[in-house]
This record gives structure tokens, C-alpha cells and sequence, in this order.
């Protein structure tokens, strides 16, 4: 398998295909990336396709100071940021969303209650250190290609983790609505529960 | 001593240890110290298990089907294909000005 930077370099040099690999090497990591700040699909997948676009036109700028992988999600957090700008987006308050569920179903509620409120948690860090959380967490990047991602030193960009790390403890353990958060069983999908019902 | 400057001072190399940003001998260390104190071990699964349920509570998903992600990656080369004959046509409207120009 090539690497990207191989692939970069066939790209520079005028090879359309060695993109093709490129694009779909890193779809699915940068659509989630963007899924998580529009919540939206669609405009997720225009982000995707634009931030796709400006990586090939620039291509002969890409001088491999980062991996192609961080410049392409700098590009795409860029990209989903000024799309935000120009939108506003509705979220859903699950605290005022009111479903009849069975019993069964109850201990999945509470779980999503739950998941709701940490997300609500990191929503409410600073952006820096939100961003440099959520890229470590979710999308499993280093630091080295978060401090790329965010412009910024190594040691910025572990602090700026370790900063968000700590005061979510803090905040989690603050919250009387949380407790008993660290005995959970985790699913990866609430989903399950109802699921389960149907 | 406010809760910033407290967690700095005293937390932070829980966050390194548990990210694998130590080094060998740090290691060892920290290791020593969590096998003699419960509470410090109890404070570090924590950390672990609260990076657990961060990942867990994420609500971002995206499709799983591969023809999904087939349509997908047309859609985009379609897209880079016509940018690129753009920028080539671009290119050349460009250089036949100049020439003009000479």
C-alpha cells in the first residue's frame, strides 16, 4: 500500500488517480469530523467535497510539513467553521423531548441523559481546548497531528487537552446528575435499548 | 489555592501517564506510586474511564454501508475532476493573454 505522501507526490507530478486513493483513504474520518460540528449530512458531505476540492487545487502548495491527513482535516474544520458562520443550526434538547417508553427502554433514557449532559460538558469548554479533547478522543489523532491541525506547539496542544480533561473531571464530578457516571456499562449505541423493544 | 493551580500542580501527570506521554523511567515511578496508593490509582482510572464515556457519549454517526461510501467518493472525484478541468482551462485562457500580450 502506498503512503500518503507517495500518493501526494504522484499528485503533484499530475496522477488524478493517486487523489482518488487519497479521497477514499480519508472520507470517513473527515465526514465524522464534520458531521460533529454541522450535525447535518448533507451539508456534512458538501463540506467534505469542498475541503476534497481546495486540498487538490492546492496540492502544489502541500509542501509535507504535516501529513496530508492533518492538512486535510485542517482544511475540512476550516471549511465546516465558515459554513457554521453563515448558519445557524437547531439542536435538539433531549431534556424536552418526550417519548412513552416501557421499562425496559428507561435504563437506555438514562443513558442518554447521561450522554447527553457530557456532551453538553464538552460543548461548554473553551474552543481550543475543546477542539484538541475532541480530536484526541474521537477522531484518535496524536498530538504531533493535533498541534498540525490547530497551529500550534506539541506542548499546546497536550495542554490544551490536559487542561479539558481535568476540568471535565472536575465538572463531572461537580454534578450531582452525573453520579455514578464511572459505573456504567457502556454501549456504543443507546440505540440498542429501543432496538430491543421493537 | 484556586482549582486551576490545584489540578496543575497535581494532576496533570495523571493525564500524561494515562496518554503514554511519559517517559520509562516516569513510568516506573507513577507505578510505584499507584501501587501504593489506592487513591491516586482510584483518581487515574477515573481519568481513563472518563475518556471512556467522552468516546462513548459522541452522537456523531455517519453511514456504514460501503456503496454509501462508493456513491460518496464519486461524487467528490466528480467534483475534483471538474475543478481540475477548470483550472486547467483557466491555466490556458491565462497563458494565450500573455502571449497575446507579447
Amino acid at each position: 500500500m502506498k503512503s500518503d505522501e507517495i500518493l501526494v507526490e504522484e499528485v503533484q507530478g499530475g496522477q488524478v488517480a493517486s487523489f482518488s486513493v487519497l479521497v477514499s483513504r480519508h472520507q470517513r474520518a473527515l465526514l465524522r469530523l464534520a458531521m460533529r460540528i454541522v450535525k447535518d449530512l448533507e451539508l456534512a458531505e458538501d463540506i467534505v467535497q469542498e475541503s476534497f476540492i481546495k486540498a487538490y487545487l492546492k496540492i502544489d502548495k502541500f509542501e509535507g510539513r504535516s501529513s496530508f491527513k492533518s492538512w486535510a482535516f485542517q482544511i475540512t474544520l476550516n471549511t465546516a467553521k465558515n459554513k457554521l458562520r453563515g448558519k445557524r443550526y437547531e439542536h435538539v434538547d433531549i431534556g424536552k423531548v418526550s417519548i412513552p417508553v416501557s421499562a425496559k427502554a428507561e435504563s437506555g433514557i438514562a443513558q442518554a441523559g447521561i450522554q447527553q449532559l457530557l456532551r453538553d460538558k464538552v460543548d461548554s469548554l473553551p474552543e481550543k481546548q475543546k477542539m484538541a479533547l475532541s480530536l484526541r478522543i474521537y477522531d484518535d489523532l496524536s498530538f504531533k497531528e493535533i498541534a498540525d491541525i490547530m497551529n500550534c506547539p506539541y506542548d499546546t496542544a497536550k495542554a490544551n487537552y490536559r487542561h479539558a480533561l481535568l476540568k471535565l473531571r472536575h465538572n463531572v464530578e461537580e454534578d450531582h446528575r452525573l453520579q455514578g457516571w464511572n459505573e456504567i456499562e457502556f454501549k456504543k449505541n443507546i440505540a440498542v435499548a429501543f432496538e430491543a423493544e421493537a | 489555592m484556586s482549582y486551576q493551580s490545584t489540578f496543575m500542580m497535581s494532576d496533570s501527570w495523571q493525564v500524561d501517564y494515562i496518554e503514554g506521554e511519559v517517559t520509562e523511567e516516569q513510568r516506573a515511578d507513577m507505578e510505584l506510586l499507584l501501587q501504593h496508593s489506592p487513591m491516586e490509582k482510584q483518581v487515574v482510572d477515573n481519568l481513563g474511564k472518563l475518556k471512556e464515556s467522552i468516546r462513548w457519549s459522541d452522537e456523531t454517526q455517519v453511514p456504514e454501508a460501503g456503496k454509501y461510501w462508493q456513491g460518496l467518493h464519486m461524487k467528490i472525484m466528480d467534483a475534483v475532476n471538474e475543478s481540475s478541468d477548470l483550472k486547467w482551462k483557466k491555466e490556458k485562457s491565462s497563458r494565450k493573454r500573455r502571449n497575446a500580450r507579447r
